[in-house]
């Protein structure tokens, strides 16, 4: 490969961004990953704002992940404010929390990395070739929709979720409706298993960081502490004293490090550090397919979605097996000053949300740390560690294996950022070579 | 069997709303004629489009679209929409061209059969907010246009008769 490579923009990934490789004497002297979209202000605008007006603000940062936005933004408010929610909410926010898993989880195996896998050029192409498959993705994420539409009043930014818990209860025969879709479903996720595991993946086993939620009954989403693959753990409260955010000159979006080095979040680390927190069900599937932890190779965090697709289609199956609205649906507060901070689990990664609300009871500062900005470093670690593959290869094929390692990560750089463009630069004397 | 109609877009940039701001003009000015039609507002559906229209007789999209040489609103046919890349402003790439597309490969899928896409051409999708007043004539234009689209029979019916 002698010429610089320019891609317009990398298909597929949430939002967009670009990508510079320096190459001199022969080898990368360069890569970052480049957050050029100018900064949301999401953090700044929620100042003065009425705490229950945060989980429908900050729901609109994502059209993929509100519910995670949601969930991080109203428990890191209860923290400040005092509140204790019921074991029902929590129950709900569980399920609700599942709904967004199936929808964002199906699209990305099936029609974001899936296409790569298979060396087709996109979903189209794969639903010319298998229709079924296609067909079985859209009836899930369909599924994932019925459950957000019923639970969160519509499938895009739904709107009932509130600090202290929901504005209403669902109504429950809707609910219980949804069951026989949900026992399909499961058995979807688990042809998905299989179906994944009959994939091609490049080897690329990486040295990683994990660092997830841990719960110690279940496997961890809405909350518990942020556990690391050392074996630590911290409280939720210590998340941003203890991974650091620095900006650095490329990126609009902020970097994130552990000890001054890059970490993952996501699927993979979940998988990894929660693997015995799993329900039998996604257990029993990911030992039908012979996965066990760790998982270190990036393009397989597919096969931990699937495991995910599982997990939480028996865990919704479970609370739509037993659902009680007992007590009113959230929990009556009155607003004071106080901090407080959460992190739940969105499907790309630990999300962090902190809020301090002032004596009249607005907020005075907001901060959030997407798992998208969070793994950024680490990504580029990654592309580091892939050039000794691509610097042999062609133009085309360097840069679209440089995409499909960015896309195996399902970054939402809307979360962090927006556009992505591939360009690698290559030092004078290398393009003239 | 229903018409649905559409509006697509994004309130965060700019033009992109259009499709969002067409919709309500129209629903505040003539929602009350048509009792039995559903509505729905979409913020970058992505796919998730698909399961909204199907099962519809007739879909109306009303969307922004970067066709910078355009003026006034597009009656534009799916076999357009390949002219206009939705490209990376969409959720994950899905525009309203590729959602439809899959769709079609689908034969199973219950999408409606008759498409209508009212294209407003975007000046800009930076981030901000949509400027009302300099698109006014253009969102006129498309109240007008709904209008017109929802007079006309779905083309089942029109060729059944």
């Amino acid at each position: 490969m002698t010429q610089d490579i320019r891609v317009q923009a990398l298909a597929r990934v949430e939002g967009e961004g670009g990508l510079t490789i320096g190459v001199e004497d022969g080898r990368i002297s360069r890569v970052e990953l480049n957050i050029y979209e100018p900064p949301r202000f999401f953090e700044g605008f929620l100042r003065g704002r009425h705490p229950q007006e945060v989980p429908d603000i900050t729901a609109r940062i994502c059209g993929i992940c509100p519910v995670a936005y949601q969930m991080s933004s109203v428990r890191a408010l209860e923290a400040a404010l005092g509140v204790t929610v019921t074991p029902a909410i929590r129950r709900l926010r569980r399920l609700l929390y599942c709904a967004e898993y199936i929808e964002s989880h199906t699209l990305h195996i099936y029609m974001l990395q899936a296409p790569d896998l298979l060396e087709s050029p996109s979903a189209l192409e794969l639903a010319a070739e298998a229709p079924e498959i296609v067909q079985r993705a859209l009836r899930l994420k369909q599924i994932g929709n019925k459950l957000l539409s019923t639970l969160g009043g519509r499938s895009v930014h739904p709107v009932s979720s509130c600090v202290g818990g929901f504005y209403r209860w669902p109504e429950a025969a809707d609910l219980y409706a949804l069951i026989p879709d949900f026992e399909w479903a499961l058995e979807a996720s688990l042809e998905t298993v299989r179906w994944a595991a009959t994939l091609p993946y490049p080897a690329f086993e990486q040295d990683y960081t994990f660092v997830a939620l841990r719960h110690p009954n279940e496997y961890a989403i809405l909350d518990g502490q942020v556990g690391r693959s050392d074996g630590e753990a911290i409280d939720e409260d210590d998340f941003d004293r203890v991974f650091l955010e620095s900006q650095v000159g490329h990126s609009n979006a902020l970097h994130s490090r552990l000890d001054g080095e890059p970490y993952l979040v996501g699927p993979l680390a979940r998988f990894n550090l929660n693997f015995e927190r799993l329900t039998p069900a996604a257990q029993e599937a990911a030992a039908s397919v012979g996965l066990t932890p760790p998982l270190r190779n990036p393009y397989r965090a597919l096969q931990a979605r699937a495991i995910e697709l599982v997990e939480v289609c028996a865990v919704a199956l479970e609370i739509l097996g037993s659902l009680e609205f007992i007590g009113p649906s959230r929990v009556e507060f009155e607003l004071r000053a106080g901090e407080g901070s959460a992190v739940t689990e969105a499907p790309r990664g630990a999300l962090f949300h902190r809020y301090r609300v002032d004596e009249t009871g607005l907020i005075a500062s907001a901060r959030i740390m997407p798992p998208t900005a969070q793994n950024l470093a680490r990504i580029e670690r990654d592309l580091w560690n892939l050039g000794p593959t691509i610097l042999p290869l062609p133009h085309d094929q360097a840069s679209m294996q440089c995409e499909q390692l960015i896309r195996a990560y399902d970054p939402c750089i809307s979360c962090s950022v927006h556009f992505l463009t591939l360009k690698i630069d290559r030092h004078p004397e290398e393009s003239n070579r | 069997m229903t018409t649905i109609l559409v509006g697509l877009g994004t309130t965060l940039r700019s033009d992109d709303e259009l499709g969002l701001a067409a919709v309500q003009r129209w629903q505040a000015r003539f929602g009350g004629r048509h009792p039995d039609l559903i509505v729905e507002l979409l913020e970058c559906p992505g796919i998730e489009l698909l399961p909204l229209i199907n099962g519809h007789e007739r879909a109306i999209l009303v969307d922004s679209i970067q066709a910078p040489s355009a003026a006034g609103v597009l009656h534009l046919e799916e076999s357009d929409l390949s002219a206009f890349s939705s490209g990376t402003g969409s959720a994950h790439g899905w525009g309203v061209a590729e959602t439809l597309a899959l769709a079609r490969s689908l034969p199973t899928e219950s999408t409606p059969t008759d498409i209508r896409i009212l294209g407003l051409p975007v000046l800009s999708i930076d981030p901000g907010p949509l400027d009302a007043a300099a698109s006014n004539a253009l969102l006129e234009a498309a109240v007008l246009a709904i209008e017109a689209e929802l007079a006309e029979e779905p083309l089942s019916t029109a060729s059944a008769s």
